[in-house]
């Protein structure tokens, strides 16, 4: 006899939870705690102690009184917004994306000067200090488009084996490196036929191994096998709704669900692993981080006028809350996502899932 | 016409009516008539603008305008790629009328909206434009318009409105200022958003507050009556001086180089036949901007000329780049560009004052001109650049390359056919020295462009 056995769907939501940050080039100690900020965060990533690791772009100029642009760095923050501070400070031009390593190590991606630079991070450095020798434990790359060089690298992801992988972005290929920086095979080229790139940008693996590629210039993210073997594409759409419109960043959390950083639509777009999409996230940081109020409560001018005038108009952070333009993102093992928001935060979300019974 | 003429026709266009175009554009630009040319510059909307998307994913931090040299940086790079020429070299011509500076103003995204309504009404209708710009947040900051009370004027808007932006002194009393400033009451700026520090670009809104505008009689340029911002400008409109002033400054901007805007008062026109067509033109078309830009750049005293105008800092910078093809889209070099026109006197979007820049021989200071010399002679002198290897095959291509007279009269004429006096030109012959194969190197063409990129001659447009 043939059963029918119902099924129950998967109820999933996202909350937001809060924001961290603001746009700053220092840290201050605060009845809030350590509070601090980023410059045009471009990346994010999470470490296995749940640590947050953002790469911001910086000012693109040096300040006035400064030596290199202080907005370039890699910040570190925890989850609850205490901010440990800065390493990195102008070690790289154009930083774009980081990855962590098996070992906790730093990779980062510098699409200007076409190398990867590797950092350690277990210390900081007190603003504007930086390390006059520079702090990377490593370096590789040249220009180029054989085998191993860069034309403007930017998206990383670790596979299982802690081999890299870096998105050629003008180069529109895939290379995969040992975390030495050896040369271990390519895919891709450009186009816009499924297996190809125009000017790609973020990247990540999931649990099985396979890879998702944000196809900017394509508005769109392709998904491969281990082989470079196209497997499925997000976003492609005659619907507003549903088009990507030049996504940045990709990750996947521990059910399999698809997060894309829709960068030109200012949005998150979540799709089920099949590619249907079922949610999208605007941003929801009607409040201000424990770094933004600690610049009002600093400022004895300015800061009793915003804050009054915030209290007599509630509805202006409502045109503030929404992403400025996502860039990076990352999803822990708790499945809380963590969005880079051009506005210089970070807007943190929590999935929660109600399984079926059993 | 021959075609050698209609050439030289065309770039003259180009250098007055452009910020400068690439070594390949011209060369198509030149495949067409001279009307021809002034049409598809007078028809923006036709031309491929910049690629924003692109600049904002290489240069994140200028999408947001956290710093007055981001909203620079906007306007540089734009100014640079987009091939909507005339629409960038109009934008640029409204900025030197309606000068506004960012360090006033603190607000790096009201200027880009004032650079933006600049480009969508500085080639449309005056009338519009003086309308908008009356509601233009930068501007009512600016001149100080949102201290522009019903019961305590402020006539720093209403003054420069006369003065600078339409008629000139000497077309209107002190009494005119006072009752236009108070038309303009109620003029102001909502600010609510001034207050979310750090998160972004801050949003000011045009808003007009009855309770606060002065709705007693006024009389202006003898009319009286209950009268509005928009009143003043409808009879600001129907005044002989305020055609005659404006088609003076575009005069100034794209023919020939006037005396500073407070002179004008005293001192006549260089060319009076020529501002008295132009205005006649202007107000036929019932203030419209097109025609008289057609006009204008149609008309004999535009096409005879050569070589009379000292170019702005921005149009050394900007049209040397596109040239040489430096800078030729995203790149970290970018963020520090308003350093380099600043460095030759024009710190755009910072004007000295709101009188705007006073032009002509006065960019020129010994300062300024060894920057303007270095910054073109680095250029040219690098191969590694696109438009300089375009520009040196060219002239290697040339069946005559091997007389040093011919390879001069290339680069002077890859640099916009200039001429140099005598004395130079044999320098620059001289200067040619064959290799064992009777050709000119690659060094010699450069290191000739990099000298004539240094003389007083190219200074001018």
């Amino acid at each position: 006899m043939n059963t029918t056995i119902p099924t129950v769907p998967v109820e999933k939501e996202w909350h937001f939870s809060h924001s961290i940050g603001r746009r700053t080039h220092e840290h201050n100690e605060s009845k809030l705690g350590m509070t601090g900020g980023f410059c045009s965060p471009m990346d994010v990533a999470i470490s296995t102690e749940n640590m947050i690791f953002v790469l911001s772009r910086g000012f693109g100029f040096s300040l006035e009184g400064y030596d290199g642009d202080i907005g370039n760095r890699i910040g570190k923050t925890t989850f609850d917004e205490n901010h440990l501070g800065d390493f990195a400070r102008h070690a790289t031009t154009w930083p774009n994306s980081i990855a962590i390593s098996a070992e906790g190590n730093i990779f980062c991606s510098d699409e200007y000067e076409n190398a990867i630079y590797v950092f350690n991070t277990d210390r900081t450095y007190p603003f504007p200090e930086a390390d006059p020798n520079g702090e990377s434990i490593f370096r590789w790359g040249e220009s180029g488009s054989r085998d191993g060089e860069f034309i403007g690298p930017t998206g990383l992801a670790f596979n299982k084996e802690n081999n890299l992988y870096v998105v050629d972005s003008k180069n529109n290929r895939i290379q995969l490196f040992t975390d030495t920086g050896q040369f271990i095979n390519t895919w891709g080229r450009g186009g816009n036929s499924y297996g190809e790139f125009q000017n790609p940008w973020g990247i990540t693996v999931d649990s099985s191994g396979d890879v998702y590629v944000a196809d900017w210039g394509n508005n769109r993210v392709q998904k491969f096998d281990t082989d470079g073997t196209h497997l499925l594409t997000f976003g492609e759409s005659v619907d507003p709704a549903s088009k990507l419109n030049h996504p940045a960043h990709v990750a996947v959390d521990s059910d399999g669900d698809v997060y894309v950083t829709d960068w030109g639509n200012c949005r998150v777009q979540i799709y089920e692993p099949d590619g249907e999409l079922i949610a999208a996230l605007y941003g929801d940081a009607s409040d201000y981080s424990k770094a933004g109020l600690f610049v009002l409560e600093r400022s004895a001018l300015a800061g009793p006028v915003a804050l009054d005038t915030i209290r007599k108009h509630p509805d202006i952070m409502m045109d503030f809350k929404s992403f400025g333009r996502p860039t990076g993102i990352t999803v822990n093992k708790n499945n809380q996502i963590v969005i880079a928001d051009a506005r210089s935060r970070l807007q943190i979300y929590n999935k929660y899932t109600s399984k079926p019974p059993g | 016409m021959s075609r050698l003429t209609q050439h030289s026709e065309i770039k003259h266009l180009l250098r007055r009516a452009t910020l400068g175009v690439s070594y390949s554009a011209l060369t198509n630009l030149l495949n067409q008539t001279y009307e021809e040319t002034v049409e598809q510059l007078l028809a923006p909307e036709t031309q491929l603008d910049y690629d924003e998307l692109t600049f904002y994913r290489y240069h994140p931090a200028a999408d947001f305008m956290w710093q007055p040299s981001h909203v620079k940086l906007n306007w540089l790079y734009r100014m640079t790629h987009s091939q909507r020429y005339l629409e960038e070299k109009m934008a640029l011509f409204w900025h030197h009328v309606f000068a506004t500076g960012v360090e006033k103003v603190d607000n790096p995204y009201a200027l880009h909206q004032q650079v933006e309504l600049f480009r969508t009404h500085g080639m449309s209708n005056y009338k519009t434009l003086l309308i908008e710009l009356a509601k233009n947040p930068a501007m009512l900051f600016w001149l100080d318009n949102q201290h522009n009370h019903k019961d305590a004027p402020n006539e720093n808007w209403g003054r420069e409105l006369l003065e600078l932006f339409s008629l000139g002194i000497g077309h209107f009393t002190e009494n005119d200022v006072i009752d236009c400033s108070r038309a303009f009451t109620g003029w102001t700026i909502d600010f609510t958003g001034w207050h979310v520090l750090t998160l972004g670009k801050i949003p000011w809104e045009f808003q007009y507050q009855p309770e606060d505008h002065d709705n007693e009689e006024k009389t202006f340029l003898g009319v009286t009556g209950n009268l509005n911002g928009t009143d003043i400008i409808d009879i600001i409109l129907r005044q002989p001086a305020c055609a005659t002033f404006i088609t003076r400054h575009l005069y100034n901007f794209f023919v020939e180089d006037e005396l500073e805007v407070p002179k004008w008062t005293n001192e006549p026109p260089r060319n009076p036949e020529a501002i008295e067509f132009l205005s006649k033109v202007f107000v036929e078309s019932g203030y419209e901007i097109k025609p008289v830009l057609r006009a204008l750049f149609n008309s004999k005293f535009f096409r005879n000329i050569r070589y009379n105008k000292v170019k702005s800092p921005i149009e050394v910078v900007i049209g040397t780049l596109k040239l040489t093809g430096d800078l030729n889209g995203p790149d970290p070099r970018w963020g520090e560009i308003d350093r380099i026109p600043l460095s030759m006197g024009q710190d755009i979007l910072d004007p000295p004052s709101v009188e705007g820049w006073h032009t002509g021989k006065e960019w020129i200071t010994s300062g300024a001109f060894i920057n303007r010399v270095n910054f073109v002679a680095d250029r040219f002198r690098n191969l590694d650049l696109p438009g300089v290897k375009a520009i040196v095959e060219n002239i290697k291509h040339n069946s005559d390359s091997d007389i040093p007279e011919t390879i001069v009269d290339c680069c002077l004429e890859a640099l916009g056919d200039f001429e140099v006096d005598q004395v130079t030109y044999k320098e620059l012959v001289d200067g040619i020295r064959l290799d064992a194969f009777g050709d000119a190197t690659d060094e010699q063409i450069v290191n000739t462009l990099s000298i004539i990129a240094g003389t007083t001659e190219y200074q001018f447009c």
